[in-house]
C-alpha cells in the first residue's frame, strides 16, 4: 500500500504544480514600445518627431477635413449633410458629431506635439543641436497650425473686437499626465492670447527650423516644417490681425528667400509629386497612410469617388471661364469640371494620395498685395502688379487697373477667393473681411458677427468643463 | 508531459496489488416490464470491479473473495444494492427513477447530481438547439431557460447574437457569457469579420459548432455555479458538452431537413406612382408648383419593355430562400471504448439575395478505458464554412440603405448597360429621366446615392471562409476509489479568410481603384492545459465530502494578415492573380499599399478549488475559489481572487415534512460570491502604447493609447436565493430564484476632455457601477398523462430591475451616450432613451412641433427665414430645438421582463409542439422609419402618404419639404413600445410505429413539419421588435440597445424534416 500513496502523492504534486512559467504566458506586446523607449535613442527621437506629422494627418483635422469645414461654411463649396450640420449654420448644434470630431482632432494633434516636447526635452542631449532645434521648431509649428484653425472656426475673427479680447479657445500647451485632473478644465483664452501664443511659438520655430534649401529632397522641403512654413503662418496671422506692415515684412522674407515661385500652370501644384516650388507647406499623403476612404480630401471632392462636395456656380461666376486656366482645360487637365450636372473642383483628384495644401506661394503674393494696398491711400502700384501677376498666370491678358484703394482691395479679395478656393480659407475670408455670407444652397444669409458664424463648443466638453464658455446662440 | 508518464507507471505498479482470489457470478437485469436492460452497470460495492449488461440484459462477473454487496444501476433507473451471500445467479429488476433528480449536471471541472447541486444551473438538451433553423446554436438559446435573453442582430445569416444572462452586466465591456466547450474556455471573439471594424458582413463563430453534436448546455447563472471560472464568470457561463458514445449501444442517426425561408415582414416601400407623387410634392411644396422641382420624379423606360419602369425593390433584394441540412452520426461503445462520430453538410440561403452559408462539419469523440483506473480520450472537430455575406445596414451600398431608398420608377436592368444592369458611368444606379440635380444642387442624400443593389451584390463578393479546428486530449487516473486525476490539453485553431471584391463597374472602392480585391486572414490560436484532482468520499454513511483542485493555463495568439490588389487588367479578373493588376490608382503611377497585419498574444494562469460537504443528503455546503492571472490586466492588478459560498437544504428529507403528501421534493439553496468580467480587456488594453506612426514614406512613432496600470476585471458581487420543488406526484416542477447582481469597477472608457487630446479621448478605467436584481420562475409540468395522450408544458418568466450606480466621478458622472439618444446615466436604467418630446404637427401649417424643456412648444417653420425659422405655437420666435430640450424617457431599450412558454402534445404516434417567447418593458427607437421618412430625393416608407397636405389635416407626418430633414431628427416621434409575443415555432411530428420499425430494424423514424417564427403580436410598427440594432454586440452595444437601425427582417422558415436511427 505504501507504493499507492507514493504514487498518489506524486500525482497530486504533478497535477497542481504541473507547470507553465508566467514568463511563457505573459509576453510583452509585439505591436508597441513604451513611452520611455520612444525617446531613448537619436533614431527613435527622429521617429517620434515623424509621429507628430502622422498625428497631423488626423482623419478629422488636417487630413483635409478642417480645410473642407472652412470651405463648406463659405460660399464656394456646397454644404452636404455628410458632414453633419457643419455647413448649415443655424442647424448646427453643440451636440453635432462632426463639429465634436473636428475639435477633438485638433486637440489630439496638439497633444502629440506637446507630448513630443515633453518626451524629448529631457533627452535632447541624445541628438545634435541642429536636430534638437528642428524638432522643437516642428512641434511648435504644428501646434500653432492647429490653433490657427481652432481659433478661427470656434471663435469670432481677430478683428471682431478692437483688442481681440473676445473669447478664443483653451490654450493647452502641455501633455497632461493626469487626464482627469481638474487642472485640465481650462477656460477659453482670448483670441488675442491665442494669437500671441501662436506668434511666440512661430517666432521660436522660425529661428529653429531649417530653411528648407538644404532639404535632402523636395518632399522634405514641402512636407516637413521649414522656416518658410513658419513664416507663411506668421504672415497669415499678421494679415488676419490687420498688422499690414508685419504681413508685408513676412511676405517679403518669403519672396526674397527665392526658394518659392509660381508654376506656369495653376494645375501643377495639385498634381503628383505635389512638391513644386509653389508649395510652401502641405500635409503629405500617400497610398500607404491616407486617412481613410471616407476622410481623404480627394474622396470628398472627386465626383468619381465619394463626391460629397460639388462647387457652386457663384464660384464659377468669379472667373472668365473662357480664359481662366483655373477653369478651362489645359493640356487635358483642368481644375474645374462639370459632371452629372454640377461643377466639381479637380484640385484633388488622386482620391487617397493628394497632399493637403496649407501654404502656396500665390498666397504670399496676394498677402503682400493686400498689405501694401491697405497701407496706401491710393491704389498701390506694386500691389496692382502683384495682383496682375496672379491673373496673368491664370491666362488673363488684360491687366486690372483699379481706380480706388477699395476697388483694389475688392479685386485682391476676389482673386484670393478664386486662387485659394477649396484650400481651407473659404469662410475665414468672409470672417476676417467683415463680410456677410449671402444666402446659398439651403443656408439663409449669415450676417457678419452673428452667433452662428462660429462653431459651438462641443457639449461633450462643456459638460465636463464648467470653465468652458459656450458660444452665444448654442 | 514527461512527469505524467512517470506517474502513470507508478500507478500501474500500485494497481497490480488488486489481483486476488475470485469466483464468478451470472445474472440478468430487466426493466419493470421484463424487458432486458442493456448497458446497466453491475459493480461490487467498495471496489472498482464491475461490468455492464449485454444487449440481452445478462452479465457475468468475477468476484473477489471479499465481495459482499452488488450495486446495480442504470441511467434514469433507481439504483439497487443486493447482498451476494452464497448466490451464483442474481437477477435484478430496476424501477424507473425520478428522471429530473437523478440527472447529472455538468459543472466546471466535474459533474454533480441535480439533487446535490447548490448553484443556479439550467440544463438545456442539445436536441432543443438542433430543432431550430438558425445558423448558430446560441441564436436558439433564447427563451430556452429562465434568465437567458438572446437578441438577434438581424435576419442576415450568422449575424452576431447578443446573449444576456440575467441582464446586461457591463456597460462598455462585453456582456457575452463565457463559452466553455467540453471543458475548454473559448476565446471571446464574437465576430470573425474584420473589414470595416467588422461591420460589413458580421459572422458569429459559434455558427461553426454543429448543434447536432451538442449533448447539453448548462447555463451557470449565479456565483455559486460560475465562480470556478473566476475573472470571466460575471456574465454567466455556457458549458457546452458534446456527445459521447454510450456503452452497450450502437446507433446510427440520420437527420435531414429542407427549409424555405421568407422575410417575416417586408419594409413598406412606396410604389412607383406614390413615389412620383410624394417626390414632386416635396419639390413643389418648397419651390412652387410651376418650378422644375415640382416634376423631379419622371417616368423612364430603362429596361426597354416599352412601359414606364416600376420596380418593387423588395422583390429584388429579398427572396424565398432554401436550406438543406443533412447530418449523420454514429455512436456506441463497449466497456472499454466509446465513440461518437458525426458529419454535417449545410447549405443555407438567407432571405437577402447573395446571402448564403455552406458548411461542412465533422467530429470524432473517443473515450478509451483500458483499465478500471485509467481512462483517456479525445474530442476532435473540424468545420469549414463559407459565408457569402451581404452589406446591409452599415453602408450606402447596403441592401437596407440603397435597396430601400432607390427610386421605384427606375429599373435595375438596362439591356444596353454593362452585364445588362442599369449603371451609370461611375457605377451608380442610373436615375433615368428623374431630375436629381437642379441649379447645381444635388437632391440625392449625397452624390454617392444610389447603388444598384443587384450588380452591387451579383458582381461583387463579401465572403468569409472560416475554419475551426478543435482537438482535446485527456487522461484520467483513478488510483483509489473516489479520487480522479485529470490532465487535459486542448487546442482551438480558428481561422477566418475574408475575401472582398469590389467591381470597377460599381460605385465605391471598385470604381475608384479600377477593381479592388481585399483579402484578410485572421487566426486565433488557443491552447489550454488543465490539471485537476477530483475527490469524493462518504464517511460513516452520512458525511459526504468532495473537492476539486487544479490549475489551468491558456495562451491565446491572434495573427492577421491583409493584402489586396487593385486596378485590374479587365473586370474578368476578380481575384489576386499574378500580373493581372497594377496596384496603382487608375490613371496615375501612385502605388497603393494594400498590405497590413497584426499580432498579439495573451495568457491566463489560473488556480482553482472547490470543497463541498453534505450531511445525510439533506444539508449541503460548498465553497469555491479561483485565482486568475491575465496578462492583459494592468501591472498593479495582474491576479485576482474570486470566492463563493453556497448552501442547500433538502427540506423534504426532514421527518417533519413527511406528512405533507403533495410536496414530493423541496430544496432551498443560496449562494454568494464575487466573480469577474474581463471580456473587453484586450491583450494590451492596460498599456500606454507607442506604435508605428508613419508619415508617407517616413517611419514614425506615436502614441496610440494612453494606458492605465490599474486596469483589471469588473467585479460582480452576486447573491442568489432560490428553491426547487416538485409537487403533486412530481407532476409539477418549480424553480424560483431571486438574484441580486451588484457590479462595481465597471470598465468604462472614461471620457476625458477633448482638449486633453489623448488618443480616443478616453482611458479605460474601473470606475462604473450598476446592479441587476430580479427573479426567475420556471414551471415544468405534465398536466395530462394518459395511455395515448400526454401534454407537457414548460413556462418561464424573468423580471429584471437595472440601475446604473456609478459612472465617471471625475467627469461629474456625465452621461455616456454614444448614439446621442440612449445613455448610461447615473441612477437610471442602462440605455435610457434621451431625446426631445415630439408634440405633433400643426394642423394649420403642417409644421412639426416639439416640446421645449420648459414645456412650451417649439415649432419649425418650413421655408421661414431668420428669426422666424423657430417659433412657439403662437408664432413668437424661439431658440432652435437643441441639446437643452433633450429629456430622459422612462424606459430604455432593455426589456424588463421576458420568458417563454413551450407545449408538447402527444397522441399515439403524433406530436404537436409549439413555443411562444415574449418580452417587454422596453422601448424601441425606430431609426429605420426615421431614416425612411427623408425629404431627400429618395423612396420612403408608406407612412409618408399620411403627410399633411392642407390646413385642417390632422396627422403626425409634417408637410413635405425637399431636402430638409429637420422634422425627422431624433425625438419621441420615433420611440415605440417594444413589447411582443412571438410564436417562436410550431412543429407537427409523426413517429413511425415501433412494430413497423422493428420489422425493418430501425429504432426510430420521425417525420416533422415546422414553422419557425410564424407570427409576432406587437404594437411595434417596424419590421421586427427583436431586431434591435446592428450595434447590439458592438462596442457600446450595451448602451445603444433597442435602436432599430435598418436591420434586415427576420425570416419565417418552413422546415420538413426526417430523422432516422437504427
Amino acid at each position: 500500500m505504501k507504493y499507492k500513496y507514493i504514487a498518489l502523492g506524486s500525482v497530486l504534486i504533478a497535477a497542481l504544480a504541473g507547470s507553465c512559467k508566467k514568463s511563457d504566458l505573459f509576453l510583452p506586446p509585439t505591436s508597441s514600445i513604451s513611452q520611455t523607449d520612444a525617446f531613448s535613442t537619436a533614431d527613435r527621437i527622429e521617429k517620434s518627431s515623424v509621429g507628430m506629422y502622422d498625428a497631423l494627418q488626423n482623419a478629422n483635422f488636417f487630413s483635409g477635413r478642417i480645410l473642407i469645414y472652412s470651405d463648406i461654411r463659405g460660399l464656394d463649396a456646397i454644404p452636404n449633410t455628410y458632414f453633419g450640420n457643419m455647413g448649415f449654420y443655424s442647424t448646427t448644434s453643440s451636440s453635432d458629431g462632426t463639429v465634436a470630431l473636428a475639435w477633438q482632432g485638433g486637440y489630439r494633434t496638439i497633444y502629440q506635439a506637446n507630448l513630443f516636447l515633453q518626451g524629448f526635452t529631457p533627452n535632447a542631449s541624445l541628438v545634435t543641436a541642429a536636430k534638437a532645434a528642428q524638432y522643437v521648431g516642428e512641434a511648435k509649428f504644428i501646434r500653432s497650425l492647429c490653433y490657427f484653425y481652432l481659433v478661427n472656426l470656434w471663435a469670432q475673427p481677430y478683428n471682431f473686437t478692437a483688442d481681440a479680447s473676445h473669447l478664443g479657445v483653451p490654450l493647452v500647451l502641455t501633455a497632461s499626465t493626469d487626464p482627469f485632473a481638474a487642472s485640465n478644465q481650462l477656460p477659453r483664452s482670448t483670441v488675442k492670447q491665442v494669437y500671441d501664443q501662436m506668434e511666440s511659438d512661430l517666432l521660436d520655430a522660425e529661428s529653429k527650423l531649417p530653411l528648407g534649401d538644404q532639404a535632402p529632397d523636395a518632399f522634405t522641403k514641402v512636407a516637413r516644417a521649414t522656416k518658410g512654413a513658419a513664416r507663411a503662418l506668421l504672415m497669415r496671422l499678421y494679415l488676419y490681425e490687420g498688422n499690414w506692415a508685419k504681413a508685408n515684412q513676412y511676405a517679403d522674407v518669403l519672396i526674397n528667400s527665392t526658394l518659392y515661385s509660381m508654376n506656369s500652370n495653376p494645375i501643377t501644384a495639385f498634381r503628383p509629386p505635389y512638391t513644386s516650388n509653389e508649395s510652401i507647406f502641405s500635409v503629405a499623403m500617400s497610398g500607404a497612410d491616407n486617412p481613410n476612404t471616407n476622410n481623404s480630401i480627394g474622396e470628398h471632392y472627386n465626383p468619381r469617388a465619394r463626391g460629397d462636395i460639388a462647387i457652386s456656380s457663384d464660384y464659377v461666376a468669379l472667373m472668365d471661364i473662357t480664359i481662366d486656366k483655373r477653369f478651362i482645360n489645359v493640356g487635358g487637365d483642368s481644375l474645374v469640371e462639370k459632371f452629372n450636372g454640377a461643377y466639381w473642383t479637380r484640385k484633388y483628384e488622386g482620391i487617397t494620395t493628394d497632399y493637403v495644401p496649407v501654404f502656396r506661394y500665390p498666397e504670399v503674393i496676394l498677402t503682400k498685395a493686400e498689405a501694401l494696398a491697405q497701407q496706401a491711400a491710393a491704389p498701390d502700384p506694386t500691389a496692382v502688379t502683384l495682383l496682375n501677376s496672379i491673373r496673368t498666370r491664370a491666362g488673363y491678358t488684360v491687366p486690372l487697373a483699379p481706380a480706388t484703394k477699395q476697388d483694389l482691395l475688392t479685386a485682391i479679395v476676389k482673386e484670393r477667393r478664386i486662387e485659394l478656393a477649396f484650400e481651407g480659407q473659404g469662410s475665414l475670408e468672409f470672417n476676417r473681411n467683415k463680410l456677410d455670407l449671402p444666402a446659398h444652397s439651403t443656408v439663409p444669409i449669415q450676417p457678419w458677427g452673428s452667433s452662428y458664424r462660429v462653431l459651438p463648443m462641443p457639449k461633450y466638453d462643456t459638460d465636463k468643463n464648467p470653465n468652458l464658455t459656450q458660444n452665444p446662440g448654442y | 508531459m514527461r512527469k505524467m508518464i512517470a506517474l502513470i507507471v507508478c500507478v500501474l505498479v500500485a494497481a497490480g496489488q488488486l489481483l486476488a482470489q475470485s469466483r464468478t457470478i451470472n445474472g440478468k437485469v430487466t426493466q419493470d416490464n421484463d424487458r432486458p436492460l442493456a448497458g446497466a452497470s453491475v459493480i461490487v460495492k467498495g471496489t472498482n470491479i464491475g461490468t455492464t449488461t449485454k444487449d440481452d440484459g445478462t452479465y457475468s462477473l468475477t468476484l473477489p473473495a471479499n465481495a459482499k454487496i452488488l450495486i446495480v444501476s442504470s441511467i434514469n433507473m433507481e439504483q439497487q444494492e443486493i447482498p451476494i451471500g452464497g448466490k451464483s445467479v442474481i437477477n435484478v429488476t430496476l424501477k424507473p427513477g425520478d428522471k429530473d433528480l437523478q440527472e447529472v449536471v455538468v459543472v466546471g471541472y466535474g459533474t454533480k447530481s441535480t439533487r446535490e447541486n447548490t448553484g443556479s444551473i439550467s440544463k438545456i438538451g442539445g436536441a432543443k438547439m438542433a430543432a431550430e433553423p438558425v445558423a448558430s446554436f446560441d441564436q436558439a438559446l433564447g427563451g430556452k431557460t429562465a434568465g437567458v435573453q438572446v437578441t438577434l442582430g438581424s435576419g442576415v445569416l450568422a449575424d452576431r447574437t447578443a446573449i444576456r444572462i440575467r441582464g446586461i452586466n457591463s456597460i462598455s465591456s462585453s456582456s457575452q457569457p463565457l463559452v466553455v466547450v467540453d471543458g475548454i474556455p473559448q476565446n471571446n471573439v464574437t465576430n470573425l469579420n474584420g473589414f470595416n471594424g467588422g461591420n460589413g458582413t458580421r459572422f458569429d463563430p459559434l455558427a461553426l459548432i454543429n448543434p447536432n453534436d451538442i449533448e447539453s448546455i448548462e447555463v451557470l447563472k449565479d456565483a455559486g455555479a460560475s465562480v470556478i471560472y473566476g475573472s470571466r464568470a460575471s456574465n454567466g457561463v455556457l458549458l457546452v458538452t458534446t456527445k459521447k458514445g454510450k456503452k452497450g449501444s450502437m446507433k446510427v442517426n440520420y437527420d435531414s431537413k429542407v427549409g424555405w425561408s421568407t422575410a417575416s415582414k417586408l419594409p413598406p416601400l412606396l410604389n412607383g406612382d406614390d413615389f412620383t407623387t410624394i417626390t414632386n410634392e416635396k419639390g413643389s411644396n418648397r419651390f412652387g408648383t410651376g418650378t422644375p422641382y415640382a416634376s423631379m420624379a419622371q417616368n423612364s423606360d430603362i429596361n426597354g419593355d416599352g412601359k414606364p419602369d416600376r420596380t418593387n425593390w423588395n422583390d429584388i433584394v429579398y427572396r424565398k430562400a432554401m436550406t438543406y441540412d443533412n447530418s449523420i452520426s454514429f455512436s456506441g461503445g463497449s466497456d472499454k471504448m466509446q465513440a461518437y462520430g458525426s458529419a454535417r453538410y449545410l447549405k443555407e440561403e438567407g432571405i437577402t439575395i447573395g446571402n448564403k452559408l455552406t458548411s461542412g462539419q465533422i467530429r470524432l469523440n473517443l473515450d478509451f478505458t483500458p483499465k478500471t483506473w485509467f481512462k483517456a480520450g479525445v474530442q476532435t472537430s473540424y468545420t469549414k464554412t463559407l459565408n457569402n455575406g451581404v452589406l446591409t445596414d452599415a453602408y450606402i451600398a447596403g441592401t437596407t440603405i440603397s435597396g430601400w431608398q432607390a427610386e421605384p420608377n427606375v429599373s435595375p436592368y438596362n439591356p444596353a448597360g454593362a452585364y445588362g444592369y442599369n449603371l451609370t458611368a461611375n457605377g451608380l444606379l442610373g436615375n433615368g429621366n428623374n431630375v436629381t440635380t437642379i441649379g447645381g444642387v444635388n437632391y440625392l442624400p449625397s452624390a454617392s446615392y444610389y447603388l444598384n443593389i443587384l450588380p452591387q451584390i451579383k458582381l461583387q463578393r463579401n465572403d468569409n471562409t472560416a475554419e475551426d479546428l478543435r482537438a482535446n486530449i485527456y487522461g484520467e487516473l483513478q488510483p483509489i476509489k473516489g479520487l480522479k486525476l485529470t490532465s487535459k490539453f486542448g487546442i482551438q485553431y480558428l481561422n477566418n479568410f475574408e475575401d472582398q471584391y469590389s467591381s470597377p463597374l460599381v460605385n465605391g472602392l471598385g470604381s475608384s481603384y479600377g477593381g479592388l480585391v481585399q483579402d484578410q486572414s485572421q487566426q486565433y490560436n488557443l491552447w489550454t492545459w488543465q490539471n485537476y484532482v477530483n475527490f469524493d468520499k462518504t464517511i460513516g454513511g452520512v458525511h459526504k465530502i468532495g473537492f476539486v483542485a487544479g490549475t489551468e493555463y491558456q495562451k491565446n495568439t491572434y495573427f492577421s494578415l491583409y493584402t489586396g490588389a487593385n486596378n485590374f487588367t479587365d473586370p474578368f479578373f476578380v481575384n489576386v492573380i499574378n500580373g493581372a493588376y497594377t496596384n496603382t490608382i487608375p490613371g496615375s503611377s501612385t502605388l497603393l499599399d494594400n498590405t497590413g497585419g497584426n499580432l498579439n498574444a495573451s495568457g491566463i494562469i489560473s488556480y482553482f478549488g472547490r470543497l463541498n460537504y453534505s450531511y445525510a443528503g439533506k444539508y449541503f455546503i460548498e465553497g469555491s475559489l479561483r485565482r486568475d492571472g491575465y496578462s492583459g490586466f494592468g501591472s498593479n492588478y495582474q491576479f485576482g481572487n474570486f470566492p463563493s459560498i453556497s448552501l442547500g437544504w433538502e427540506v423534504t428529507k426532514e421527518n417533519f415534512m413527511s406528512h405533507i403528501a403533495w410536496l414530493d421534493y423541496l430544496k432551498i439553496r443560496g449562494s454568494y460570491g464575487q466573480v469577474g468580467n474581463s471580456n473587453g480587456v484586450g491583450p494590451y488594453s492596460a498599456l500606454t502604447l507607442f506604435s508605428g506612426a508613419a508619415y508617407t514614406s517616413l517611419n514614425g512613432l506615436g502614441i496610440t493609447q494612453a494606458g492605465n496600470s490599474s486596469l483589471r476585471w469588473e467585479t460582480a458581487k452576486k447573491t442568489d436565493v432560490g428553491f426547487e420543488a416538485n409537487v403533486l406526484k412530481n407532476k409539477i416542477g418549480i424553480v424560483v430564484d431571486y438574484f441580486d447582481n451588484n457590479i462595481d469597477g465597471l470598465i468604462l472608457a472614461a471620457p476625458t476632455l477633448y482638449t486633453v487630446g489623448i488618443p480616443g479621448s478616453s482611458i479605460t478605467s474601473n470606475i462604473g457601477g450598476m446592479y441587476n436584481k430580479g427573479f426567475e420562475v420556471t414551471i415544468n409540468s405534465t398536466p395530462v398523462t394518459m395511455k395515448n395522450f400526454s401534454w407537457n408544458t414548460s413556462f418561464n418568466f424573468t423580471r429584471i430591475w437595472n440601475k446604473v450606480t456609478g459612472l465617471v466621478p471625475s467627469n461629474g458622472n456625465a452621461d455616456i451616450n454614444p448614439s446621442g439618444i440612449a445613455a448610461a446615466s447615473l441612477g437610471k436604467r442602462l440605455g435610457v432613451f434621451y431625446m426631445p418630446k415630439w408634440a405633433g404637427v400643426d394642423p394649420q401649417t403642417g409644421n412639426p412641433e416639439w416640446y421645449a424643456a420648459n414645456g412650451t412648444i417649439k415649432r419649425y417653420n418650413f421655408g421661414a427665414t431668420g428669426a422666424n425659422i423657430w417659433t412657439d405655437d403662437k408664432g413668437i420666435p424661439t431658440a432652435a430645438l437643441g441639446a437643452g430640450d433633450y429629456v430622459y424617457q422612462s424606459k430604455s431599450g432593455l426589456p424588463t421582463y421576458y420568458g417563454n412558454w413551450d407545449n408538447t402534445f402527444s397522441y399515439k404516434s403524433f406530436e404537436l409542439s409549439f413555443s411562444f417567447s415574449y418580452q417587454g418593458g422596453n422601448l424601441i427607437y425606430n431609426s429605420s422609419t426615421a431614416g425612411m421618412m427623408t425629404n431627400a430625393f429618395s423612396n420612403n416608407f408608406s407612412l409618408i402618404l399620411q403627410r399633411w397636405q392642407k390646413p385642417g389635416d390632422i396627422t403626425n407626418v409634417p408637410k413635405l419639404w425637399l431636402a430638409d430633414n429637420t422634422a425627422n431628427q431624433a425625438s419621441t416621434r420615433w420611440l415605440e413600445n417594444g413589447d411582443f409575443i412571438r410564436m417562436r415555432s410550431i412543429t407537427a411530428a409523426y413517429n413511425f410505429k415501433k412494430s413497423l420499425l422493428d420489422k425493418i430494424g430501425f429504432d426510430n423514424a420521425r417525420f416533422f413539419v415546422q414553422v419557425f417564427n410564424p407570427f409576432v403580436i406587437t404594437k411595434y410598427s417596424g419590421l421586427d421588435p427583436d431586431v434591435s440594432t446592428s450595434g447590439t454586440v458592438q462596442a457600446n452595444g450595451n448602451i445603444s440597445v433597442g435602436i432599430d437601425a435598418r436591420a434586415t427582417p427576420q425570416p419565417r422558415v418552413v422546415t420538413l424534416g426526417l430523422n432516422l436511427s437504427f
